[in-house]
């Protein structure tokens, strides 16, 4: 037996770790039970260090941009060129300072203007599996998130929040493969539900074939799952896939927010909260 | 530093993917960028089954715990990536750039048709087989652990730990 074991040891171990993996994603498919407590900490623990990267990917940008370009001049303008540098350094900092400030101000007549009351968060990471699409954002249960909170820019809905640990949240976007949000053609009311595609752009499904859809049509989340409340815009229809067949047609809409490049967002429905930023 | 290298290896590799990859990087180039996996099949073809399905264990569990999905999906395919690795790299010549690459493409490719079997086994979404998204995450992937692996090969030589890991890890 023990000869056994040891001959077939790597075997052994691909089996037991497989069969484990399954039982354990088995488990959590039956049984959606939230976030585990290994989830959790996870994410407790990698927040500070996401943050602290995207920190310093921000300023090595801003140095290759300010800084790379002069490299090679000549030896007595290093002095000079040193404090272009700086000054350079300090007025990209105030540049992205008013930047932010600005995003801000929108989210604040964003809020006035819909009356959708939230917190404003930061994205400090992404997710590390190619194929979902989430983000990281620095709020979490003790500033208030909690599960199923939508989260939007001015531009449209974002996502919303998935997981939430002490100070930070992951996000699934709606062009997440997992995403479904329950919609409505602005123009004609129609109603249907919109999957993400796992890249850049979504796809509105079960949208009866009779309905009046066109290209540039904008659409609207219709509030019914009860995540996310009626009327926020969502993105534009760029495409319309009607066959000859069926019960549906469908239709390729381009999301209103700058998916791939969030910076901040609105995480609607807790108490407002635009400091601390 | 052999203790301290695999934590710090696993560690950079979430970091770097959750956080600088996609700030830098266009969306279309990240989806071919599984830095986790690259560095699952770099332990498994650089020590052997064992150690490439332990890590494959762990850096897919984290993985998993990080991006907010279902648990297990990358750690599973990630212990099948450091299994495949650990097998072909002893049914080619891991030496030859020609062997390699096949063995990295090899397994790439199983792992990446695995992860869409377990995702279309309990019904969850995935991009198809026959996509763009699929088929960039294999070349992609491949291209770069081949890359990963020559440079993470030097590095490990320059701080004296592949020796020592091969002795007590090795097939």
């Amino acid at each position: 037996m023990r000869d056994f074991i040891m001959r077939h040891r790597e075997g052994l171990l691909l089996v037991i770790l497989v069969i484990s993996s399954l039982l354990i994603i088995s488990r959590q498919i039956q049984h959606p039970t939230g976030v585990s407590y290994f989830q959790r900490s996870v994410i407790a623990v990698t927040a500070p260090f996401q943050n602290g990267f995207r920190a310093v990917v921000g300023a090595v940008r801003g140095v290759w941009g300010d800084y790379l370009y002069l490299f090679g001049t000549r030896a007595e303008n290093i002095r000079l060129k040193e404090e272009i540098n700086q000054l350079r350094s300090e007025v990209q900092t105030m540049r992205e300072e008013i930047y932010r400030a600005g995003r801000l101000e929108e989210f604040f007549a964003y809020q006035s203007e819909t009356g959708f009351a939230g917190m404003a968060a930061r994205v400090i990471g992404e997710s590390p599996d190619p194929w979902s699409r989430t983000i990281v954002v620095n709020r979490g249960q003790q500033e208030g998130l909690k599960r199923n909170l939508p989260v939007v820019t001015p531009d449209g809905l974002v996502g919303s929040v998935i997981q939430t640990s002490d100070h930070s949240s992951i996000v699934r976007l709606i062009v997440d493969r997992s995403s479904r949000v329950p919609v409505l053609i602005s123009r004609s009311r129609a109603r249907a539900i919109l999957e993400g595609e796992g890249s850049g752009t979504c796809q509105l499904k079960y949208l009866d074939r009779t309905e009046d859809v066109q290209k540039g049509d904008v659409v609207i989340t219709s509030g019914l799952a009860g995540i996310y409340p009626r009327g926020i815009e969502v993105g534009t229809v760029t495409q319309i896939l009607s066959r000859n067949y069926g019960l549906y047609q469908y239709a390729k809409v381009m999301p209103k927010a700058p998916i791939n490049r969030l910076e901040d967002v609105l995480v609607i429905g807790t108490e407002p909260g635009l400091e601390g930023q | 530093m052999r203790y301290l290298y695999f934590p710090v290896l696993f560690a950079l590799a979430l970091l770097l993917q959750s956080s600088a990859v996609p700030a830098i990087l266009p969306e279309w180039f990240v989806e071919g960028f599984d830095l986790p996996l690259i560095i699952a099949v770099h332990i498994a073809i650089s020590r052997g089954k064992i150690p490439g399905m332990m890590a494959g264990a762990v850096i897919g569990y984290l993985q998993d715990a990080l991006s907010g999905g279902v648990l297990g999906i990358n750690g599973v395919s990630k212990i099948v990536a450091g299994y495949m690795g650990g097998y072909l790299r002893t049914k080619f010549f891991v030496g030859s750039l020609a062997h390699r690459t096949a063995i990295v493409a090899g397994t790439v490719f199983i792992t990446l048709f695995g992860k869409v079997g377990v995702l279309a086994l309990f019904d969850q979404p995935h991009p198809p087989l026959m996509s763009a998204q699929f088929l960039w995450g294999f070349v992609g992937n491949t291209l770069f652990a081949l890359f990963t692996h020559a440079l993470l090969d030097r590095f490990e030589s320059y701080l004296g730990i592949r020796a020592e890991e091969e002795l007590s890890l090795g097939d």
